[in-house]
């Protein structure tokens, strides 16, 4: 017989579930064809603003394998080269968690302004790796363009997940 | 209890970090090993990107349902602004199309005519035919490639033409149990043998992953301006000849330019055209029971098999979604 205690552990563990699946929607939404295809579509990484925040809010939550998991995904859906989102996720994930103690009492602004300082490296990497991947150098505007509008979706993916994160069980805060 | 908890919490905790430490330093190191690997052995790449898109394409087909609702709906609100005008042009345009009916047929019985006195061999008018919803767009800045949701089992092959109602839009390159990706005419990987009418020279369209795709390897003095069409022009036997692809959009001393007909806004279904290619005569000698062309006059028949991909599906078939209706049976291809 289902208890009311076993019901509510079963909520808090599927609560803690809350930011590989905010990563995952966020791979689909990335991926799906929302606006134009192709050349003229608008590119987004929304992907990396969900891993930025949960690796600074909640790493115990958000561990290695879930960002280099997530980074698979998106590369298998979206025909890149394995590896290449994994290894910017891993390094997003693993820098942001041992800041964490840092950033965690700061404000919004500081958070979002180490966000705009380290998504550039991080989309600069990514073209880098792609152009040594394929032999081509890649055009620089498109993900000029990309990064651009990452870094302007980042307060509204922090809010909507700010919002789900009071909702989250706080049971370890380990990094 | 309460303290061995916490002896445990204790203990737990740097265990923890320890694990998430060395997890880092592991797949870090997968990583850098999976980019190198998938650059040597493609085909690893292939079935790995097919596995997660077989998983993925029922979630994205669900989720991509909206999105295509909101478009429909603005769609349709626009069209009942500009209805007026719309029909004016409309009334026009029909007409104009009724003075080519007529001389298409004239042409068309010509046409049948002259081959029958040149005894001349009928194209294959019914190719393989997949009808396929676009469920994935991605690649940001690097590729330009998208997923549809219609793979193996409804009969999709690598290499097939991959058009809407406009024109080509590009071809398959990659085929799981499910889901295929098509590779956009606009990527910088895609190279398609085009023909310039009505000139009828010979180029490859090589796409720069900008909207407009150039012409290469032109003849010398290439005969073309502003304004003409691009079509396949079928050679190396991949892509059916005579699929419009767009109009040549400028002329400069360095690179033709050309302007895709398929337009990337409203690119929702995609038709995957298989073509049976022509064999050469090395090859005809003792031809596969798959590989022999149908008799003439089977309508309906799959004419489009390639060698060596005998128990195709039937064809023409949706996938999945329930297709746009199409007159398939006016239609060349």
């Amino acid at each position: 017989m289902v208890t009311w205690p076993r019901l509510r552990q079963l909520d808090a563990q599927l609560r803690t579930l809350v930011p590989f699946t905010t990563a995952m929607i966020a791979v689909l939404i990335d991926v799906a064809p929302l606006i134009g295809a192709g050349a003229s579509g608008l590119p987004s990484f929304s992907t990396l603003c969900v891993v930025y925040f949960w690796s600074l809010h909640r790493p115990d939550l958000f561990p290695p394998t879930a960002a280099f998991l997530i980074g698979l995904i998106y590369d298998g859906l979206a025909g890149l080269p394995l590896g290449l989102t994994s290894l910017a996720l891993l390094l997003v994930r693993n820098l942001m968690s041992v800041q964490q103690r840092f950033f965690v009492t700061r404000s919004f602004l500081v958070v979002w302004s180490c966000f705009v300082l380290l998504a550039p490296p991080v989309e600069a990497a990514r073209w880098l790796l792609s152009s040594l991947w394929w032999g081509h150098l890649f055009a620089f505007r498109p993900m000029l363009l990309e990064l651009l509008v990452s870094l302007a979706l980042y307060p509204g993916v922090s809010w909507l997940l700010s919002r789900m994160h009071n909702q989250i069980p706080r049971l370890i805060h380990a990094s | 209890m309460r303290l061995e908890h916490r002896s445990l919490s204790r203990l737990a905790l740097p265990l923890k970090a320890l694990i998430d430490r060395f997890a880092f330093g592991t797949l870090i190191v997968a990583s850098i090993v999976l980019l190198v690997v998938s650059k040597a052995d493609v085909r690893l790449l292939e079935a790995v990107d097919s596995g997660i898109s077989d998983l993925l394409v029922p979630t994205l087909e669900v989720a991509t349902r909206p999105v295509e609702a909101a478009r429909g709906l603005a769609r349709q609100v626009a069209e009942l602004v500009a209805l007026r005008a719309e029909n004016a042009q409309l009334r026009a345009q029909n007409e104009r199309l009724l003075e080519w009916q007529v001389a298409a047929r004239q042409l068309a019985v010509e046409n049948a005519s002259l081959r029958q006195l040149l005894h001349g061999v009928a194209e294959d008018r019914n190719p393989t035919a997949v009808t396929a919803r676009v469920v994935a767009d991605a690649g940001g800045p690097f590729v330009q490639t998208v997923l549809v949701n219609a793979g193996a089992e409804q009969g999709v092959v690598k290499g097939m033409a991959a058009v809407n109602e406009r024109g080509l839009a590009g071809r398959v390159i990659e085929v799981g149990r499910r889901s295929a990706r098509i590779l956009l005419l606009t990527d910088f990987n895609s190279r398609v043998p085009v023909m310039v009418e009505p000139s009828r020279d010979q180029a490859i369209l090589a796409g720069d992953n900008s909207r407009e795709p150039v012409l290469v390897f032109l003849p010398l003095n290439p005969r073309l301006s502003v304004g003409d069409r691009i079509v396949t022009s079928g050679r190396g036997g991949v892509l059916p000849p005579g699929l419009e692809v767009g109009v040549v959009s400028a002329i400069d001393e360095h690179k033709v330019t050309v302007r895709p007909l398929v337009d990337w806004d409203r690119l929702a279904y995609l038709r995957l055209l298989g073509y049976a290619p022509v064999l050469p005569p090395e090859q005809l000698e003792e031809p596969p029971p798959a590989a022999l062309p149908p008799p003439a006059g089977s309508a309906g028949a799959v004419g489009g098999a390639p060698a060596g991909e005998p128990g195709r599906p039937p064809a023409d078939r949706p996938a999945g979604a329930p297709a746009k209706p199409e007159p398939a049976a006016e239609m060349p291809w």
